[in-house]
């Protein structure tokens, strides 16, 4: 049995930082797609849906806990991890409250992202004990090589590691 | 009787009653309203002084309390602006030692780092510049300084950034025009004044910013106009104000501390010059003119 491609949706306005989290994350063979204003990331799952969304909070537009609560008010079920610089206990339970499933503070960690995304994907989709082993690169050694230049392969293109 | 009453000159006396003199009387009864008004002038002052008092402690404590806020504010806020560049930098710290990258992926991912870096020592420019501008610690020269060596100048530690967002510099100003200020104010308004530019054209996916000037007699006017985002004639206002960062609907918060328009403002007052903003609303772009004394007639 193949291991089911994940698809996440990135909405993070710094450049930098979304590329970063969208090379990381095709590297681990999800499929991804990013937009970086809060509306058009509304509008993008007008017509499209995922396995997860990973969300910034402030962003242009229309802000983190918005978009969420837009989402979920329009039925969307998709698990949301919000990602932002704050990081205070006020806007974990605003987030929380806004619907989200998993609350990071920047600066994070690689390995608590990615395994944060592979735990939610697993919930998401109902297959928790098949895919709790997704991310490898726990033992400390660089596993997983980067086979391709993320940024010029387009969404879809990632393939699953065997 | 007679001699009762030259003991007593203030006594009326006579056969069947004891009264006091009118005269006297009348002098009693006007002293006593004089003491009267003098301790309602008295007490009246001694409140109004109390109610000054009280006023103006509670003025102070009110300043202090919103001076509190403000630096209350600039700390969440600063922190807040640092964790974005910080968290760009330990990702890719962690990428580089979590992964195998071919060298071409080191590369890029080192280069995103040291602009991670340059962004935070821009910003600790701007934290620093804004401390020294608040408290009035800064001591500014008047001199003629060339207008287009210095705009070229800052205009050239750009165009690498501003051609990989797509963003069309143009800077057409008369040689020889001259500005009467701190050639290092200069440097740094015109610096903040781009930066905030860029910041405005970014997010609309890349256009262009002009940078013209003229000789108006005693003042030279440089105008940089912007194809970015603009901002709604009502938040005009805001624009200049310290940490002020409208989040207009199309997005600004990249790169932005909030200081940057206000150094401009506080660098432009303290050199004898002025600053204004106009734009024709969200997404129509924005212009800065920005009016220098001369250098010479």
């Amino acid at each position: 049995m193949s291991e089911p491609v994940y698809h996440v949706m990135v909405v993070e306005d710094d450049p930098h930082l979304a590329a970063g989290v969208v090379e990381n994350l095709r590297a681990e063979g999800y499929e991804v797609d990013t937009v970086g204003d809060g509306r058009k990331a509304v509008e993008w799952f007008e017509s499209h849906s995922c396995d997860l969304i990973i969300l910034d909070v402030m962003l242009p537009g229309m802000d983190g806990f918005a978009v969420c609560s837009t989402l979920r008010a329009r039925g969307t079920t998709t698990p949301v991890l919000f990602l932002t610089a704050r990081g205070d206990a006020v806007d974990r339970i605003r987030g929380l409250e806004a619907g989200g499933d998993d609350y990071l503070a920047k600066p994070f960690h690689l390995q608590e992202f990615l395994l944060a995304c592979a735990r939610s994907c697993a919930a998401g989709t109902g297959t928790a004990t098949a895919a709790a082993p997704r991310v490898r690169m726990c033992s400390g050694s660089p596993v997983t090589k980067w086979t391709s230049a993320p940024s010029a392969a387009g969404p879809g293109t990632a393939r699953p590691r065997n | 009787m007679a001699r009762i009453q030259k003991l007593f000159p203030d006594l009326y006396v006579s056969a069947d009653r004891v009264a006091l003199a009118p005269e006297r009387r009348a002098e009693l009864m006007t002293q006593q309203q004089h003491r009267l008004t003098q301790y309602l002038w008295e007490g009246g002052f001694f409140l109004f002084a109390l109610f000054a008092c009280i006023g103006a402690i509670f003025a102070a404590l009110r300043g202090e309390t919103r001076v509190l806020n403000e630096q209350e504010q600039f700390l969440a806020l600063v922190s807040h602006q640092f964790k974005t560049p910080l968290a760009s930098l330990q990702l890719s710290l962690e990428t580089m030692s979590l992964r195998q990258l071919p060298p071409d992926r080191s590369k890029a991912l080192l280069e995103r780092m040291l602009s991670d870096l340059t962004r935070m020592e821009t910003m600790v420019g701007q934290i620093l510049d804004s401390s020294r501008l608040s408290h009035g610690r800064m001591e500014l020269k008047s001199e003629a300084v060339l207008l287009d060596a210095a705009v070229t100048r800052v205009v050239s530690q750009y165009l690498e950034r501003a051609q990989s967002e797509h963003i069309h510099i143009e800077s057409q100003i008369p040689e020889q025009l001259q500005v009467l200020s701190d050639p290092i104010a200069v440097d740094a308004v015109v610096r903040n004044i781009l930066e905030n530019a860029l910041a405005a054209v970014a997010p609309v996916g890349g256009g262009k910013v002009t940078l013209t000037a003229r000789s108006l007699g005693t003042e030279i006017e440089l105008a940089v106009r912007d194809s970015g985002i603009g901002f709604r004639p009502s938040d005009q206002s805001q624009l200049f104000r310290k940490f002020s960062r409208l989040n207009a609907g199309a997005g600004s918060s990249y790169y932005g501390t909030g200081l940057g328009l206000f150094i401009v403002q506080r660098l432009m007052q303290l050199t004898g010059g002025r600053v204004s903003a106009s734009s024709e609303g969200l997404g129509r772009g924005a212009e800065f003119l920005l009016h220098f004394p001369a250098g010479h007639s």
